[in-house]
């Protein structure tokens, strides 16, 4: 994240925060040309404060079908290694029993 | 002669698994070891996430912090000038029109949650599977790399652009405003001197809102770092090792908790062994220097 991202969504929220106070104080009339731009800049706001967010996540899709595939391959591992156990465990009582 | 064989065969078959099987896997502590480690990655991980999530609660813009409030301000806009129509609608209107939730940063966090959680769940069968799924476990490392890198990367977003509590400062806005109103001076210093311990209150309410966040992320990086240690040396490490290294990892974790606030030393030490892992560990380096079509080459080759 760069100085002038965080610096930006400071001054946005300043401004927004300046705005919203004018807005709760004024007329009907003032109130209806606050209004666009109170929403165009919470609009920026938020999309800055998102892109602050996703700038943070280093995952992709693809990491995250390559890990349900690690997931399944260490399932099937458990459940291959259950099998051979008892197979090995009947092999014996069987052998021991014989 | 079939008869008398096989008992010796089975039982031959039998010790040679029981044999051979430990050799090709890790312990079944080590197993085990992993699944918690993983676990409470997921835990610290999902803590830190549903702050950041509060915090940006606190943050939407709200202009009528009550509903009282909102009320006087219409019966006091409303006169015989005014438009019915457009004023109803604009009112019924107001607050899907101005106080928007951020939507796509909450996608993004939820996106964030299922990754942690879809981490976790990797090593839910390991402790049954642990002869077999050894290969597997080696391959996850790059993703404990990379999403421990990411609270790092939010703990340091947190401490450069860190979140606002709007409503409040809407209200002490206006109780700043009001006291000032006041014609009697012997009223308005005590509510002025009011206003003034609000603000400090909200200053304080704040700023520690924003570093017990920071503080949840990097007790997150934490268990991440643990677990990025058991998988990359799981087959080297004794039970005693891994005991060693999470009784470790746990007193980091307590001192980022009970420290005296003091985030930007934790920030500048997670950012420290990051880069130090970058010189020392080629994985780490790819993970920060590559871009993502790159990334995914990279997880592709971590799987072979």
């Amino acid at each position: 994240m760069s100085n002038d991202d965080a610096a930006m969504l400071s001054a946005v929220k300043d401004t927004l925060d300046g705005l919203a106070f004018k807005y709760s104080n004024s007329d009907f009339d003032t109130q209806q040309q606050l209004g666009p731009k109170i929403q165009d800049l919470n609009n920026q706001y938020n999309a800055l404060r998102t892109k602050l967010v996703s700038d943070a996540n280093v995952m992709t899709a693809a990491d995250l079908t390559q890990m349900t595939a690690i997931r399944d391959a260490i399932d099937h591992a458990a459940d291959t290694q259950a099998l051979i156990l008892g197979i090995a465990r009947a092999a014996f009582f069987i052998g021991t029993k014989l | 002669m079939l008869r008398t064989n096989f008992p010796l065969k089975a039982v031959a078959v039998a010790l040679l698994l029981s044999l051979t099987l430990p050799l090709i896997g890790c312990s079944k502590e080590k197993a085990e070891a992993i699944k918690t480690g993983a676990e409470q990655f997921r835990v610290e991980a999902s803590s830190a996430l549903d702050a950041i999530r509060e915090l940006n609660n606190q943050d939407a813009l709200v202009i009528f912090t009550s509903n009282d409030q909102e009320v006087k301000n219409i019966a006091n806009e409303f006169n015989e000038k005014t438009d019915v129509t457009r004023f109803v609608n604009d009112k019924l209107a107001f607050k899907q029109r101005l106080e928007t939730p951020n939507s796509d940063l909450e996608r993004n966090l939820s996106g964030m949650q299922e990754a942690y959680e879809l981490f976790a769940s990797m090593f839910r069968s390991l402790p049954r599977g642990n002869f077999l799924a050894g290969k597997d476990v080696k391959k996850t490392k790059i993703f404990a790399v990379k999403l421990t890198i990411q609270m790092v990367n939010l703990a340091k977003m947190l401490g450069e652009a860190p979140f606002r509590f709007s409503a409040r400062r809407q209200d002490l806005m206006h109780q700043f405003q009001a006291a000032n109103e006041l014609t009697d001076a012997a009223a308005k210093k005590p509510a002025l001197v009011m206003a003034a311990q609000q603000l400090i209150k909200l200053r304080d309410d704040e700023a520690k809102a924003n570093t017990d966040a920071i503080t949840q992320c990097l007790k997150a990086a934490e268990a991440g770092k643990l677990i990025t240690n058991l998988i990359d040396q799981y087959d080297k490490l004794s039970v005693g090792d891994i005991l060693d290294l999470t009784r470790n990892s746990l007193s980091i974790i307590n001192d980022v908790t009970g420290g005296s606030h003091n985030v930007q030393a934790a920030i500048s030490r997670y950012d420290a062994f990051v880069k130090n892992k970058i010189d020392a560990d080629p994985l780490w380096k790819d993970v920060l220097n590559t871009d993502v079509k790159s990334l995914e080459s990279l997880v592709k080759n971590s799987s072979k």
